[in-house]
């Protein structure tokens, strides 16, 4: 076995042991949080005042009245095999709902990646080559705002003066591509404006590099310069922080799903939470980090591909 | 452009962009967010004369009259059940069913109203309610209710006879309980078994929807052409699943809504002017915020303390403060019921006098009162999830008791009616019960907590006159001597200071302007069978 199959392998062993751990604190923590599920339960079907033998049967029919440990081994399991168990509220298996609104979230991702990139690539390349002036003032001063606003208020605003100012687009979204791009730019607007800020420090420290200097000397124009030497190699921290951001992309939606009644797992999510639907939320948390953990995975194997350094499994 | 040739500027020290580089990457940029805007609203603002469309806040997972989504149908008026209350809030009356009489104390003849079918076309008769029953019990293992302790048996073709485990009034408010007993097809439900596709399919209701399409996001129903009170004045409904209450009203603002059910709290102010929208308001309140005493826990064993809490608390500022749908309580049930008595008023000098009466005195430089040292302290135990405002509630609560001298810490649990959630040294509870409508408005909504042995008896109220008027009103259905019942029960109430109303709850809707005659039911947001446009 060569040591870049070593350094691969080990990166596998410890992606998994992060999530097995994930799944041990998330459904501990879980478990031991405030409120019975039991109760939540009964009010989300309209009984204010469950007796206590409906709420024992119902604790009863939940597992609830199993020790931790023995419903801890029963749901990892039973997750192993892809069986998230079932809703309290509805019933329905967890796969299931999740299932039927991926498609929507994945799409709403995406289009937020694409208005990520949209903002920072352009807003990198165009402060770092306009470094100290009021242009690459203002870029900054952008990116601070559009981070420190909170993507509901982003989206609160979009609806308030776009949507209904203006008349364009609706508050009640279907899912589809086209309803995707007020909320995708919502979405998009804090990960861009934060990608944009990394990637103008790459690039500037690039551009002052001696090999920037010597390709000025022997020619190069200063955009050749810009794309083609200082990109690429500002790209690596760029493309670690990319693939993280995907994963946010794909399971930070819930405010901006619930904003935009985008009908994707965000939406769904926050429905749990308001009743208290475990299996969902286990299960949702247990995917988002499954999610992280993937895209951090890949994105070492693709550092790994650009950079010969970092084959070895040793960073020099 | 002006951006353009600003950044072709050279500048010492920096990359001199090409303009049109640096154009075209802003005119991507501009053209790729621009799209997001592009596409127009599909609908104008104001009227529709297509399927009235709502909104509910919560998903409603399928059909099954069995699942977790009946309450939510019921108040849609895609399941109907055997009685309903009365419009003008004084009680319940016959649905499905044509009538109920008591013939002993036990037994009570219940008629099949006749000409009712499901939408499959099936009649609805005494075996068809039977199996409905049958099947909800059979789901609902635990139950209390009088049906559920109750035998009912098949008495003729459209009769049912029910004998009661015990003497009791409640049967009709049971009948009609929107988290009871649904009117279903229970062998087409069978048929149809966990199929979602078939139950849409199957036509199990009674209701004027038809159900067409499911799915988490929507529910679509056509009118039914055959209901059993005429046919539906729109072509069907549509009901959106919109989790975000600001979404939802702008969802009217936008033309996309009809009536959104479930308004944010602050929605009266919001909204005030907004000529997109109209803001409505049931005429009658469901609920009421009733606060209950812990008469175990010392100072609130002494009366005084208790009616001098109730004589400090200041019911309009709390009706201020909770929100544009709360009316100001004058006594434990609402003003609009024929059996109101005014029992509660702002009274801060009395407030004063009684607690100086009980040994509580201000100490100089003090807000808070004292006796012996220790300081005058209220547990205020309430949950958020018994409706929206509670917070607000419990906040304007705390303030206006300090006026008197009174601290009152503030605990919000998941479940008032759980001991454990109260835990130890709670002073008083706060629970969100119905003071109206389809529960027995004196008993079932009040009295359980305050008569001796009553299952949710928090506050270990012991008093006969309490006592007293409870067991006539369960054994009275003459209206008169319930009216009578129910005055002496407050009275006895108010005397003890067992309890008080913190407030009742006018239900709110928010519509299109097409909608504004819609009259918001006093419970839970029925979609009437005749709703139609003004225009």
């Amino acid at each position: 076995m060569g040591p870049a199959t070593r350094a691969l392998a080990s990166r596998a062993a410890q992606a998994l042991v992060t999530l097995l751990l994930a799944s041990v604190a998330i459904f501990c923590l879980l478990s031991l949080a405030p409120g019975d599920p039991a109760q939540r339960l009964v009010a989300a079907r309209g009984i204010t005042d469950p007796s206590y033998a409906q709420l024992s049967a119902i604790r009863h029919e939940l597992g609830l009245d199993q020790p931790l440990p023995v419903r801890y081994v029963r749901w990892i399991a039973r997750a192993v095999h892809g069986d998230l168990g079932r809703s309290f509220a509805s019933g329905q298996p967890v796969t299931t709902e999740l299932g039927e609104r991926l498609p929507a979230t994945i799409r709403l991702a995406l289009v937020g990646f694409g208005f990520a990139l949209a903002i920072a690539i352009p807003a990198a390349l165009v402060a770092a080559s306009l470094e100290g002036s009021w242009v690459d003032a203002a870029l900054r001063s952008g990116a601070i705002v559009a981070s420190a606003l909170p993507s509901f208020v982003a989206g609160l605003l979009l609806v308030r003066f776009v949507i209904i100012g203006l008349g364009v687009g609706h508050v009640i979204s279907d899912g589809s591509w086209h309803q995707a791009l007020l909320p995708g730019l919502c979405l998009g607007l804090l990960p861009g404006a934060q990608l944009s800020r990394l990637l103008r420090a790459g690039l500037v420290d690039e551009l002052s590099t001696q090999a920037a200097f010597v390709a000025r000397a022997r020619g190069a124009t200063r955009l050749r310069i810009l794309i083609v030497h200082a990109l690429p190699n500002a790209a690596l921290p760029f493309l670690t922080t990319l693939g993280v951001t995907l994963a946010y992309l794909f399971t930070g939606a819930a405010v901006i799903e619930a904003v935009f009644t985008w009908p994707g797992v965000g939406q769904y999510l926050v429905a749990a939470v308001d009743v208290r639907d475990v299996p969902v939320i286990e299960g949702f948390t247990l995917l988002a980090t499954a999610a992280f953990v993937l895209t951090s995975f890949t994105v070492d194997l693709a550092a790994s591909v650009i950079d010969p350094r970092l084959r070895s499994g040793s960073r020099r | 452009m002006r951006l353009s040739s600003t950044l072709s500027v050279p500048a010492s020290g920096r990359m001199r962009v090409p303009q049109r580089a640096l154009a075209l990457v802003a005119v991507a940029a501009f053209s790729l967010t621009a799209c997001g805007t592009s596409t127009p609203s599909s609908t104008p603002s104001g009227a529709t004369h297509g399927p009235v469309r709502v909104s509910v806040a919560r998903a409603i997972s399928g059909l099954s009259p069995l699942g977790s989504s009946e309450y939510d149908l019921q108040t849609l008026g895609v399941i109907e059940m055997l009685g309903r209350p009365m419009d003008d809030t004084s009680g319940v009356e016959p649905n499905v069913l044509a009538g109920w009489t008591r013939t002993d104390t036990l037994t009570w003849q219940l008629a099949v109203r006749p000409g009712v079918t499901f939408q499959d076309g099936r009649k609805v008769d005494a075996q068809a309610i039977a199996d409905a029953i049958a099947m909800v019990k059979a789901n609902n293992k635990g139950a209390t209710d009088t049906i559920a302790t109750g035998t009912l048996t098949v008495s003729g073709p459209m009769q049912l006879t029910l004998v009661t485990a015990q003497p009791t009034t409640e049967v009709p408010w049971d009948l009609s309980d929107p988290t009871l007993y649904p009117v279903f097809d229970a062998a087409a439900v069978a048929a149809a078994g966990s199929d979602p596709a078939k139950l849409v399919a199957a036509g199990i209701f009674t209701g004027p929807w038809v159900p067409t399409s499911v799915t988490p996001q929507k529910l679509t129903f056509a009118a039914n052409q055959h209901y059993w009170r005429g046919k539906p004045a729109v072509p069907g409904l549509e009901v959106d699943v919109i989790t975000d209450a600001q979404a939802r009203v702008s969802a009217v603002q936008n033309g996309e809504l009809d009536v959104d059910l479930n308004p944010p709290p602050d929605a009266a102010k919001t909204l005030a002017g907004d000529s997109r929208v109209v803001y409505l308001k049931s005429a009658g309140t469901t609920v009421s915020s009733l606060a209950l005493f812990n008469t175990h826990e010392t100072p609130f064993d002494d009366p005084k303390v208790r009616q001098a809490i109730i004589a400090a608390t200041d019911f309009s500022s709390l009706a201020a403060t909770a929100g544009g749908n709360f009316v100001a309580a004058q006594g434990l049930f609402p003003p609009a019921v024929p059996y109101s008595v005014t029992t509660q008023a702002y009274d801060l000098a009395k407030a004063g006098s009684l607690l100086d009466g009980a040994g509580w005195k201000a100490p100089q430089g003090s807000q808070t009162r004292t006796k012996n040292g220790a300081p005058l302290t209220l547990e205020y135990v309430y949950s958020p999830a018994q409706g929206p405002g509670q917070d607000a509630l419990a906040i304007a609560f705390k303030a206006s008791l300090a006026k008197a001298g009174v601290d009152v810490s503030l605990k919000s649990v998941d479940n008032p009616y759980d001991a454990a959630n109260r835990g130890p040294g709670w002073g008083m509870v706060v629970i969100g019960t119905n003071a109206e409508g389809d529960a027995d408005p004196v008993d079932k909504s009040v009295g359980v907590f305050l008569g001796s042995g009553k299952p949710y008896n928090m506050g270990g109220v012991s008093d006969t006159a309490v006592d007293a008027a409870l067991a006539g009103l369960a054994d009275t259905l003459d209206p008169n001597q319930r009216q009578a019942l129910a005055r002496s029960f407050e009275q006895a109430v108010a005397s003890g200071g067992y309890g008080m109303s913190l407030g009742f709850t006018a239900l709110d809707a928010v519509v299109a302007p097409a909608y504004k005659n819609y009259r918001v039911p006093f419970d839970p947001g029925y979609v009437p069978w005749d709703i139609h446009p003004a225009t």
